[in-house]
């Protein structure tokens, strides 16, 4: 009997009474729950949307291509080529130093694939984790992979764990076909700069743009430069896109150059140049567009980064593009400028004559012909085929420092060309009041005497020369230097045609014009012309040389060698300008390449059997 | 042995009210799983799969039922003895399976991978149902109290080896609220509670001490003004001061000799704006996935917290904010409101089961059922620190199920055997056995 009262015990109505207090209890805790939810998916819900949405949108940018940079008949100087960014997905979950087991196998096949040993990659993969962590859900283990190891990866893509997930992301780079060809025009790109960021140039980009950072990139960015696409996707807590983009804004493309340089008259020019330091320009001088424009050193536009560095340090400068940021004074090239002063201010005509000594002195000085023995009498026409200094010494000293330096800055002497390049730089001509403003002296009766063999203080960049020398050749019209010709987007329509822009007109007689021609002719073609070396019965030249002393004496402190023309005689069509930095004499050393340059262009010498 | 009588017996409220859970259940596991990896075979699904093992659920179920909960009261030590033997089953080489750093799973030969802690909770409260129901209400000394205690604490320390914090935690709710409603007086409660409100108290600040005094004082007082025996109130003072001092003396190098993985939760649920893609991933990720649910949900199927698995667990312990993405404050609300009919009918069974040991059983499955809840929503809802704890018939897992629809088969049997039955329709024990207990009320 004793087992069954153990088996029914009756409850009293205490038990019930605390089985309700307890339900009453548990209902509570039920109405805190469903309080809490409701501050959860009600209160806070659009701030946990936002999270959500975090989670697993992601905004893909696609990289535009950037515009082609192409020369007057259609060859590629420049354009974009796809590399591609190798990235992996970081697990969020795992310590900082931690590698899983997935990742170490995915950067196994990644070291076999990119042929790079594995310690590398998984010490990137771990610096790079470190830094980004909290950051990113993903850390690039490889940068700029070419076209071939891309498909590679993509390939084996399948043998990649599933966690671990290699991506990659095309990264459009430049490609300059001709290497170091026209480094300094056509420029080269880079990332843009914090301090870039906030110009208004730069309005509306972002961290990590490309842009242009010199030459045609930098001058014509707004046009080469595409608008980046954007691709809004769906990924799993791995960073893998699930599906199709939900949203795709494509990349517009930019839109592509053509300038007017012409390539084989710029591999002619970079070849004669060879590796001595000078600049090659040739130009056309009916609307001064610029055909070939050679700066010696050059760069190599594809490893410029790489080789920044060495670049920098050398003495050589480079980076220079001496065409328009080198300064140089003149020598007897700006004899030729002269004859208009003389001619319009002082009435002379072409057959003024002045006698030669040899040398020319004021009180306190002497200046000397660089003919020592002199010239004898001189009249204007061979003065300049001569390059007879006294003739100028006496004559400018006469015209005086005012009306010389108001005509030279009608010639465009005393201020940047305009050219769509960047950093052009110039100095001021000289003359009295720039003289007392920078060096606080009066001007001397010398200083005229220097300045009007081109010497003295007297600075000129081979482009103002050569946009001076397409003036005088077009009879009065001062062009700004043009490098691009139009600008045509990826469906070959023009979008902007750039006209020639007029800077300056030169009002002179038309005798005056005639001297000035007959004595560049008369250097060329003339009975010991300083410039002889050139002539050419077909196509006749009309040139003027210029040796420019240094006035720095010794050893490899050659003078700097000038030489400018332009041809044919009659109807001018090309302007050819050489400086020669301390390479000697204009006669001797400049003028010979001009006329390798002119073979070039009139078609009877190849390239190949040039030099 | 069996009468067709029995099928009009059957508390089919609570029956409906558990398929409806396994239901929405199956609903949110499937949903959870669009993108699984074996999307494209049906049954090899995990929604396929919590069907199959729902349908042995309710066959257990039903075989339960056929069972006199009394004679499972009779046999209680031996159920609980077998339960305790599968947990130390655990810690063998030989059978254990090792998962995600605890050896919570045993396989013994072709059977499908048991969970034994699951039925542990099942035994050990019809263990406590006896050894309370043989106190007939009355507490006396230290050994009533020390009794049902130990036995809560053995299969909970065994669990904790494992290690699951949060199955070992289930059991002091379980058996405080069994003790509860076995009659144990409040100043014995307060006594037990006692080490643990101490502890709150610990500072630095003279002001808290002082406070931290009266609050001991109080509960000496009410011990005394209830005349709780001296064997109890000594002991538990002295737990009390002894735990307070070791913690304030101890505190910080216990702390820092605390496993790295425990610290990281506290520190995360007491900062629940630190880190939130480390230590707090998972709870972050978990309110994410409720709150972008909203009020309507984003659709079964369409959550993308748990589809492009953000949510970590989203099968198992967070299971809840699936449901609320999915389907939203609503779905949510709804499935706490069914969770609550469940508990309500579990208490009502309770209340309407006459003898003591019904009522014990049933108001220990609801305390069951009521813990698996509140620790599992108020984790992942961000209230209640991160401990791994699935959700009752919603969560995916086989032992799980079994253990729930046992607990449910508890509950219906509670109901359809008052003391009538027992007099006349009990299947086992033959009516001539039957004899009125002594003292049954005179209305009966």
């Amino acid at each position: 009997m004793s087992h069954r009262k153990k088996i029914l015990i009756m409850k009293s109505s205490k038990v019930d009474m605390r089985l309700q207090v307890l339900l009453f209890l548990f209902t509570a805790v039920f109405a805190v729950l469903v309080f809490r939810l409701w501050t959860i998916q009600i209160y806070m819900q659009d701030d946990f949307i936002k999270l959500a949405e975090r989670n697993y949108y992601r905004l893909i940018p696609i990289p535009s291509k950037r515009g082609t940079i192409k020369d007057r008949n259609g060859n590629i100087l420049a354009m974009d080529v796809n590399y591609y960014d190798v990235w992996i997905p970081i697990h969020a979950k795992n310590g900082k130093r931690f590698v899983s087991e997935d990742i170490k196998t995915t950067l196994n096949l990644l070291s076999h694939i990119l042929e790079v040993p594995y310690e590398d990659l998984e010490g990137l993969y771990r610096r790079n984790k470190r830094d980004s962590y909290y950051k990113q859900n993903r850390v690039c283990v490889a940068k700029r992979i070419d076209k071939h190891k891309y498909a590679a990866i993509v390939t084996r893509q399948i043998e990649f764990p599933k966690e671990a997930m290699v991506f990659t992301e095309k990264v459009p780079t430049r490609w300059y076909g001709y290497g170091s060809m026209a480094a300094h025009v056509l420029g080269i790109t880079g990332e843009i700069s914090p301090e870039e960021l906030n110009l208004a140039r730069y309005a509306g980009y972002s961290q990590g743009d490309r842009i242009g950072l010199r030459g045609i990139e930098w001058a014509y960015e707004k046009y080469l430069r595409g608008q980046d696409g954007l691709n809004r996707v769906t990924v799993n807590n791995h960073e893998i896109q699930q599906g199709r983009p939900i949203e795709v804004k494509p990349a517009v493309p930019g839109n592509d150059v053509i300038l007017n340089l012409d390539i084989n008259l710029q591999q002619a020019a970079e070849l004669v140049l060879g590796a001595s330091k000078g600049v090659v320009i040739v130009a056309d001088p009916r609307d001064n567009s610029i055909l070939a424009m050679a700066s010696s050193p050059r760069f190599d536009s594809n490893n410029y980064s790489r080789d920044f560095r060495k670049y920098y340090n050398d003495r050589s400068a480079p980076l220079t593009d001496r065409a328009i940021a080198g300064k140089y004074p003149p020598g007897s090239v700006i004899k030729v400028f002269e004859v208009f002063p003389l001619m319009e201010d002082l009435r002379f005509t072409p057959g003024h004559t002045e006698y030669c000594p040899g040398s020319f002195s004021l009180p306190g000085n002497t200046w000397r012909c660089h003919e020592r023995n002199g010239h004898g009498y001189v009249n204007m026409l061979d003065a300049v085929r001569l390059s007879c200094d006294v003739f100028f010494y006496k004559t400018i000293d006469q015209l005086g420092i005012e009306r010389l330096f108001t005509w030279m800055a009608t010639f465009g002497l005393n201020q940047k060309t305009g050219i769509d390049l960047r950093n052009e730089l110039y100095t001021p001509y000289p003359n009295p009041g720039q003289k007392m403003a920078t060096k606080r002296e009066p001007w001397y009766r010398g200083d005229t005497i220097n300045t009007s063999i081109g010497q003295g203080d007297v600075s000129l960049t081979p482009i103002q020369i050569s946009t001076g020398i397409c003036a005088i050749a077009n009879r009065g019209t001062l062009y700004q230097p043009r490098v691009a010709q139009k600008v045509i987007d990826p469906d070959n329509n023009e979008v902007e045609v750039f006209s020639p822009q007029v800077t300056g007109k030169i009002e002179a007689a038309t005798k005056t014009w005639d001297a000035a021609h007959k004595a560049m002719w008369e250097v060329v073609n003339g009975v010991s012309g300083t410039g002889r070396r050139v002539k050419n019965e077909k196509f006749v030249l009309a040139g003027k040389t210029g040796t420019s002393e240094t006035g720095v004496k010794g050893k490899g402190k050659e003078p700097h060698a000038w030489f400018v023309c332009y041809g044919p005689y009659e109807h001018p069509e090309i302007v050819i300008t050489i400086l020669l930095e301390n390479g000697g004499h204009g006669g001797e050393h400049a003028s010979p390449l001009a006329k390798k340059i002119l073979d070039v262009y009139l078609g009877n010498v190849s390239l190949q059997n040039l030099v | 042995m069996f009468r067709s009588k029995i099928l009009y017996e059957i508390d089919y409220f609570t029956l409906l009210v558990a398929i409806g859970l396994v239901t929405f259940g199956v609903f949110t596991i499937a949903g959870a799983g669009v993108n699984e990896e074996v999307a494209n075979l049906w049954y090899k699904q995990r929604w396929f799969k919590q069907i199959i093992w729902a349908l042995c659920g309710f066959a257990l179920l039903t075989l339960i039922l056929c069972i006199d909960y009394q004679l499972l009261i009779r046999f209680a030590p031996a159920i609980y003895v077998i339960g305790i033997v599968g947990l130390l089953l655990c810690f063998i080489p030989f059978f254990v399976l090792e998962r995600k750093g605890a050896s919570s799973w045993i396989h013994i030969g072709p059977l499908p991978q048991i969970q034994p802690a699951e039925f542990a909770k099942l035994t050990t409260i019809l263990m406590l149902a006896r050894i309370l129901a043989a106190k007939k209400e009355q507490w006396y000394g230290l050994i009533d109290l020390m009794k049902p205690l130990l036995i809560g604490m053995i299969p909970s320390l065994l669990i904790l080896k494992q290690p699951d914090l949060g199955s070992a935690f289930v059991f002091i709710p379980i058996t405080l609220i069994m003790m509860f409603v076995a009659g144990m007086p409040y100043a014995y409660l307060l006594l037990l509670c006692s080490p643990a409100l101490c502890l709150l108290g610990i500072s630095h600040d003279p002001l808290f001490i002082l406070i931290w005094l009266a609050l001991v004082g109080s509960i000496l007082l009410v011990a005394i003004l209830h005349q709780v025996p001296w064997s109890i109130t000594v002991p538990f003072v002295l737990i009390s001061l002894g735990a307070y001092f070791i913690v304030f003396e101890y505190g910080q190098t216990i702390w820092e000799h605390a496993p790295q993985h425990a610290k990281l939760r506290i520190e995360g649920y007491m900062q629940p704006d630190m880190d939130p893609n480390a230590t707090n991933y998972n709870i972050n990720q978990s309110k994410i996935a409720l709150g972008s649910g909203g009020f309507w949900g984003k659709g079964l199927g369409k959550g993308t917290q748990s589809t492009l698995k953000f949510l970590p667990e989203y099968q198992h312990d967070f299971i809840f904010p699936v449901v609320g993405e999915q389907s939203g404050f609503i779905g949510a609300v709804s499935l706490l409101a069914l969770f609550l009919l469940l508990l309500i009918r579990g208490m009502d069974t309770a209340v309407e089961a006459k003898t003591l040991q019904g009522a014990l059983v049933a108001a220990g499955i609801v305390a069951l059922f009521f813990s698996h809840i509140l620790i599992n929503v108020g984790m992942v809802t961000g209230l209640l620190p991160v401990t791994g704890l699935p959700l009752t018939f919603i969560s995916y897992g086989g032992s799980f199920m079994l253990a729930n629809l046992m607990g449910v088969a508890l509950m219906i049997n509670v109901r359809m055997r008052g003391p009538h039955e027992m007099l006349k329709d009990s299947i086992f024990i033959s009516r001539s056995q039957m004899a009125l207990p002594a003292h049954i009320p005179d209305d009966f």
